[in-house]
């Protein structure tokens, strides 16, 4: 119903017009609420999800997306990297303090165990969480936090019909709740991955210095990292940040109505984006190997 | 100091109480587990069910996960291999980090994710449905029928999904090894097999497992059975659970790794 239909008048076109027209979908709605002239026409990108489920798959929630990303407000993207970033803090610190702790722990024994010589647990710790651990680490811990709440906030508004009160407020789930919880994670996981690193870096420094005797001097030393170790670390966070809202947000959309349905969502977000991270994390540890001359 | 403010220090009380509460919740599902299965009440047939619903369902997670994992090992060890040139050790590294840690966590992680996760779904279901008080009206005790049977299930799928991941892992550890950095299987097997790793380290996984599954289990439950406020409480409640089980798994590694100083 753009502005010239609605100049042309006379009933019997409007009849004509009426039984021609296929049937309503998403976009006509769209155009019918936004009443933009035919010629830009410009579908609201909640609009572009199908309405029947069964076509429901990962990638039309990411193109989806990835097209409301132009709609997407700058407040609510600060609300929700503040909600992802600094509440999923004291988590991360806490887990990664302890995983570094008991990596330096395991590595001093074994290091015991075949020579007396605790020289190379540093520096090899260090470029190990550098290149790896402190991506991988951080991703699968967002993946349980940041997935588990994200699918059952979109999954809790999907049983309770307030995506639809959203379509009819004009406001489009996608760009009003999906997206800005996409770029905050995208924004946020590089960060966090840095100041959790930090931590085990930290834990591991002082296990080294009580259990095995070494000097925090001796321990800190980075000549391992190098440059292709900060840049795969830095791709694996960046990946994990733009997967594991996307996966999330995929399960939360298309929550089964019912009381059993934000929990299997809620699942299959833990699940979906915890494999996402590790096979993610496979993949880009192994191609950069290979293109960084490894093999 | 201004730093110890009033909201502070009550931020860290609530805490502190929380945690308190959430481990206290998970000692009294152990204990109605143990208490009921003790008197005879676990309900075997549920237990069946519970077994076949969340072990085998936790089956592809666990196999797909560890196939990753052993790569995962293999990628992250390359360099320190091929620096010093110590590739017949890549049988020795993967191994004693698949058994002992990463093999034990990551089962525990997505074991979790899969099967804790769906526990507390289910139990979280028939919390805010008021189901659970309707057995109860039926003169039918929860701890027996609903409790003993997850838990114990849960215990037996996490310490097997251990063992199916260890071996899964291993597997493609030398699959990655082979394929990355043209180690020979055989040399693999060999660093694998060097003596330099024991059955202890085996146990020392297994005895990680155990005490992931308690975590696992208890916390689910507890979690599941505390839900409240229909379905969107399900969903807080399964995030709750899932979280509170990475936490613990974590600290349940830590205490396991220092208590037993396997040398």
């Amino acid at each position: 119903m753009t502005s010239d239909d609605q100049k042309s008048s006379g009933p019997s076109r409007d009849v004509a017009q009426a039984s021609s027209r296929r049937v309503l979908r998403g976009s006509d709605y769209a155009v019918a609420l936004s009443g933009t002239q035919e010629g830009d026409v410009q579908p609201m990108p909640g609009f572009i999800l199908p309405h029947d489920e069964s076509r429901a798959s990962l990638l039309v929630t990411v193109r989806a997306t990835f097209s409301a990303l132009r709609h997407t407000q700058g407040h609510t993207v600060v609300a929700q990297a503040y909600e992802i970033g600094v509440r999923s803090l004291p988590f991360l610190c806490l887990v990664l303090a302890f995983v570094g702790g008991i990596i330096v722990y395991q590595a001093g024994i074994q290091a015991m165990r075949i020579v007396p010589d605790t020289s190379g647990i540093g520096p090899g710790y260090i470029e190990l969480l550098v290149r790896d651990l402190a991506a991988n680490l951080t991703g699968l811990m967002l993946a349980t936090r940041v997935g588990a709440s994200i699918a059952a906030e979109i999954g809790s508004m999907k049983v309770t019909d307030q995506l639809d009160a959203l379509r009819l407020c004009q406001a489009d789930p996608v760009s009003y709740l999906v997206a800005p919880r996409f770029l905050a994670c995208v924004l946020v996981t590089p960060i966090l991955t840095i100041i959790a690193g930090a931590c085990a870096l930290g834990s591991g420094t002082l296990v080294g210095a009580l259990a095995f005797d070494i000097r925090p001097q001796n321990f800190l030393d980075p000549r391992f990292v190098t440059l292709g170790a900060l840049a795969t670390g830095f791709l694996k966070s960046l990946a994990f940040g733009f997967a594991i809202p996307l996966v999330s947000a995929h399960a939360g959309l298309y929550t089964r109505v019912g009381s059993q349905g934000v929990g299997d969502a809620t699942t299959q977000a833990v699940v979906g984006s915890s494999i996402a991270v590790i096979v993610l994390g496979f993949f880009i540890g192994a191609v950069l190997h290979v293109l960084l001359g490894g093999a | 100091m201004a730093l110890f403010n009033g909201a502070l220090l009550a931020g860290l009380g609530q805490g502190l109480v929380r945690v308190v509460r959430a481990v206290g919740t998970q000692a009294m599902v152990l204990g109605a587990a143990t208490r009921a299965t003790a008197q005879g009440q676990c309900d075997v047939e549920e237990l069946r069910s519970a077994l076949l619903r969340l072990g085998l369902g936790s089956i592809p997670v666990v196999v797909s996960t560890a196939v990753f994992v052993g790569g995962l090992m293999v990628v992250q060890s390359a360099p320190l291999l091929s620096r010093f040139g110590a590739e017949s050790y890549l049988g020795w590294g993967a191994g004693f980090g698949i058994l002992r840690e990463v093999g034990p966590v990551l089962t525990g992680l997505m074991i979790s994710g899969r099967v804790g996760s769906n526990n507390t779904a289910e139990l979280g279901t028939l919390t805010v449905t008021e189901q659970v008080d309707g057995l109860r009206a039926l003169a039918i005790d929860p701890a027996g029928y609903l409790i003993a049977p997850r838990v114990w299930a849960i215990i037996l799928t996490t310490l097997i999904g251990t063992v199916v991941s260890m071996l899964v892992a291993l597997l493609g550890a030398a699959a990655a090894g082979l394929f990355l950095l043209h180690v020979h299987p055989l040399t693999f097997y060999n660093g694998l097999t060097s003596g330099m790793l024991t059955w202890l380290d085996v146990l020392h996984g297994l005895a990680k497992a155990l005490a992931f599954g308690v975590v696992i289990a208890t916390s689910s439950t507890a979690f599941g059975l505390g839900a409240t406020g229909g379905p969107p409480g399900v969903g807080r409640a399964v995030g709750g659970s899932v979280v509170a089980t990475a936490v613990l798994i974590f600290t349940m590694d830590a205490l396991v790794s220092i208590t037993s100083r396997v040398q």
